[in-house]
């Protein structure tokens, strides 16, 4: 072979420049950690008064502390607020602090374990008091302003009516945090596991440079954060991995089980998935016919309901969605129990009522065994006894068709085509119309729409946090449905201290929703995921997407 | 040869200026904007975050302001990733792309060269067929069934199967990631099939219409060995329609490197394409087009001049036409 040199000149130019020479095939880093799982992609910020999403608020969970954590069954307990006091009136409550909690930054501990007489940075009262000046501050623009309205004249200072000092946060001394509301709110101490209400350092935010970029260089990366929670991140490579490890000045470290965490952030579920058949994650989430395989795999799969309930909105001002009748006609339709067989075909739940059953009940576990189930599901012959009715009131004899806006993915096209298929059957027409997700939530907010597909999830532990989004003027009513009576009832159960009564007139909010039907449950989410055979103590759950804090390994 | 690539570089610059401004315009254009979701805010909470970042103004000032910044070097700030310089994100992860890019395009030119070479001699035989039978399939499988194949077959399965074989402790081909050696083979080799196909096809039709060429002939007639003809007459005249593929080749592996990047969870540049645009993050989507649109216009003006320097031909017409 006369050209054999050109070829093997080539050769070798492709091997020495894709380096195998230097290759010897080091392992993948997920191993570094005790335990290792699919965040599934990049927390868009930690910067915790801008955070909205799930992926964020997981590592927050693990990063972070508030004045209380949740425990397994998202009850508080105390955090870092050893002990609080309820006003009789309810809007008054004060937390006392535990001494003993510092911030990450403090000087590290002495060879034998205590802590160096100086350089300490504990967490006080103040890192509360700056925080949620933060998060209300109109200046720092934060999405998640309005849940701190629970507090006397928040809103106002947020919505630049106000000023701070009218705002009921006060540090009575170093560990001593007053709050006072605005109404009671007997979810308030809940609330305070929340990502968004956990304390800020002032002296190391404004140490961060932050007149040079729009306000906020805090918390973009690992070293532009400190901590106070059981964890500390101890690498943020970008879109690739955060690995966290245990936070030496955690006052409860002791309880870790886990001293390293390393979470990926694989998107694509094929790739999760194969990684966690190769031994690279000991946990991942499943979707679709995941589920499935991974039986047939031999993995045990784990499922939690995420507390979101997915329906379809009205558009209430619609000449013909603007009859009642009608619309419980739609509701009466739909068969949820083929929908979550046939279409989304996990372990989801049929919705026969609004609130999610993982908000706490009052004298049951769950809010949802206090109302029980309101509607009946795939109920045709009712359905079409509604649907003459609504039609003889509006003195029509032929129905138009229906616009349904959906987004653009497959799945959502199959969503739609299912409620398609059962109001078929009530000789409903439906059009499809597809597009993409912020543009769905411009129509819906300028109700621009017939019928809308649409979900909902719970910001604390409460019913109040789906009953309220049907009353005359709030943000998240698309479907221009007002009804005086629900308003009143809200309004009511807004300054009922008494949990009794407040259970009550949800029970009534409830029944008043599902018998005008301004939306039509459709759905409650529940995700599947598995987790490695030797690990126990794994926490999700609707409150608590992903918490780690009780893992332990078993066997080896 | 002066005068023709000042030109060329003018002509890019340019063509950048345009890129910047229609996607400006057209991102502005999308519906929805980036603060929208699912979770209504309060109107005035709403002006407040268009007020912070700079989206309040009229767009034509915006757009200065853009312009200017952007001269400066400073691409924005990131709305979805809030507070991060977008030059920051882009940069972290186009290390990551273009490394992956260089590598495949390494392996998809050598051996779709070689490959191209070796069927053309051996015409008809059955290494050719076998040559082109590959070829056709690496030009008809997308990368992103190449990738999925490989991640599963050959890195999962195949990585177990050695593990089991030689008793590892643990699995001897990474599946994912970008930081050791081993685990950018599959990737870049997944990435490399398309052009290493073309290539191939490309390389053995111009050699067989350059192996009937008279000079040829007159070189063997000459006495000349094969390997002084294949190397000093058939390479360098064989090798010119690849160059002008070049471009065109590295765009297409730039483009389809999102796929890979994202069976094999690579932090490269892809899925700002995707997120950005899903979230309206303005500064990310400008940021990620201007990258990637001068890195194609640096490439494409690069093959031209090249293709001046191995072809005299070209350089002589562009100047008869250009005076």
């Amino acid at each position: 072979m006369k050209n054999a040199r050109l070829l093997a000149l080539m050769l070798v130019v492709i091997i020495s420049a894709t380096g195998i020479l230097a290759g010897c095939g080091r392992n993948a880093n997920t191993r570094r950690a005790d335990f290792s799982f699919n965040l599934g992609s990049e927390p868009p910020q930690l910067n915790t008064t801008l955070l909205t999403d799930t992926v964020s608020m997981t590592v927050i969970r693990h990063v972070m502390e508030g004045l209380v954590r949740l425990d397994q069954n998202n009850k508080p307990v105390p955090g870092i607020a050893e002990r609080w006091e309820i006003s009789p009136d309810g809007k008054k409550i004060t937390f006392y602090l535990r001494k003993n909690a510092r911030w990450s930054n403090s000087a590290p501990l002495n060879k034998d374990g205590t802590e160096p007489a100086e350089g300490v940075n504990p967490v006080t009262a103040h890192d509360f008091v700056f925080a949620w000046k933060l998060l209300l501050d109109p200046e720092n623009a934060a999405p998640y302003s309005y849940i701190a309205y629970f507090i006397k004249g928040a809103e106002e200072f947020n919505l630049g009516q106000g000023s701070w000092e009218d705002v009921g946060v006060k540090a009575l001394d170093d560990y001593t945090l007053e709050v006072t509301l605005d109404k009671p709110a007997p979810f308030f101490v809940d609330l305070m596991a929340f990502a968004v209400f956990m304390p800020i350092d002032e002296e190391f935010y404004k140490g961060l440079d932050y007149e040079n970029q729009v306000g906020d260089k805090y918390g973009i990366d690992a070293n532009k954060l400190i901590y106070n929670g059981p964890y500390v991140i101890k690498e943020w490579q970008h879109e690739d991995h955060i690995l966290l490890e245990k936070n030496e000045h955690y006052y409860n470290k002791n309880e870790l089980n886990l001293n390293s965490i390393y979470m990926g952030m694989v998107s694509d579920s094929n790739t999760a998935y194969n990684m966690y058949a190769n031994g690279d994650f000991d946990m991942i989430g499943l979707k679709g016919e995941r589920v499935p395989q991974a039986k047939q795999d031999g993995y045990k799969v784990y499922s939690y309901n995420d507390g979101a309930i997915f329906y379809l909105e009205f558009n209430t001002a619609h000449p013909v969605l603007a009859n009642k009748n009608i619309r419980k006609a739609f509701s009466y339709a739909v068969n949820r129990q083929s929908f979550v067989k046939n279409v989304l075909k996990d372990n989801s739940k049929p919705a026969l009522a609004f609130t999610s059953p993982e908000i706490k009940g009052y004298s049951k576990p769950s809010f949802h065994d206090e109302v029980g189930d309101i509607i009946s599901d795939a109920d045709v012959s009712k359905a079409k006894e509604f649907l003459k009715k609504g039609m003889e009131e509006l003195g029509i004899t032929q129905l138009p068709s229906f616009s349904i806006l959906t987004d653009e993915s497959d799945t959502a096209k199959e969503t739609a085509e299912a409620y398609q298929a059962y109001l078929k059957e009530i000789g409903v027409d439906l059009v499809i119309e597809q597009m993409p997700f912020k543009s769905r939530l411009e129509r819906m907010e300028k109700k621009d729409f017939a019928i809308v597909s649409a979900g909902w999830g719970p910001d604390y532990n409460d019913p109040l946090t789906f009953l309220d989004l049907f009353t005359t003027g709030n943000g998240n009513n698309h479907t221009s449905y007002s009804n005086p009576d629900m308003d009143a009832l809200v309004n009511q159960v807004r300054s009922e201290a008494d949990p009794a009564k407040r259970n009550q007139l949800y029970i009534q909010i409830e029944n008043l929703l599902m018998d005008d039907m301004p939306i039509v449950p459709v759905y409650f989410r529940v995700r599947d995921y598995t987790v490695k055979d030797n690990f126990t103590g794994v926490v999700r759950n609707a409150f608590q997407d992903i918490n780690l804090y009780w893992v332990k390994k078993v066997g080896k | 040869m002066f005068r023709y690539i000042i030109k060329r570089i003018i002509f890019s610059l340019l063509t950048i200026w345009l890129l910047v401004t229609l996607t400006f315009l057209l991102m502005h254009l999308m519906p929805g904007d980036p603060f929208i979701s699912t979770k209504a805010v309060d109107p005035a909470v709403r002006e407040m975050m268009f007020k912070k970042y700079g989206l309040d103004k009229p767009l034509i000032v915006q757009y200065f302001i853009y312009m200017g910044k952007m001269l400066r070097g400073d691409l924005g700030v990131s709305l979805h990733y809030k507070g991060a310089q977008v030059v920051d994100r882009v940069f972290d992860a186009f290390p990551y792309s273009f490394e992956l890019g260089l590598r495949s395009l390494i392996i998809g030119i050598a051996l779709g060269l070689i490959l191209g070479i070796v069927a053309a001699k051996r015409n008809g035989k059955i290494s050719d067929g076998l040559i082109m039978g590959v070829a056709v399939i690496g030009i008809s499988v997308p990368s992103f069934i190449m990738a999925a194949l490989l991640n599963y077959g050959v890195g999962l399965k195949f990585g177990n199967f050695l593990k089991d074989i030689f008793g590892l402790s643990r699995n001897p081909i990474p599946i994912s990631g970008w930081n050791s050696e081993a685990s950018k083979w599959l990737p870049a080799i997944a990435l490399s099939f398309g052009t290493l196909a073309s290539i191939a096809r490309l390389m053995r039709a111009s050699t067989m219409d350059v192996l009937n060429a008279d000079y040829i002939k007159t070189a063997k007639a000459k006495g000349l060995s094969e390997g002084q003809i294949t190397r000093h007459h058939m390479m360098r005249n064989a090798i010119l329609p690849i160059i002008t593929i070049l471009g065109p080749a590295a765009a297409s592996i730039l483009t389809g490197a999102f796929v890979v990047e994202s069976v094999f969870a690579i932090a490269g540049m892809g899925k700002f394409f995707v997120l950005s645009i899903q979230v309206l993050d303005y500064p990310m989507i400008i940021g990620t087009t201007v990258i990637y649109g001068v890195l194609l216009i640096v490439m494409n003006t690069l093959v031209d001049i090249v293709y001046g320097i191995v072809d005299p031909r070209i350089r002589l017409e562009r100047k008869g036409i250009s005076g």
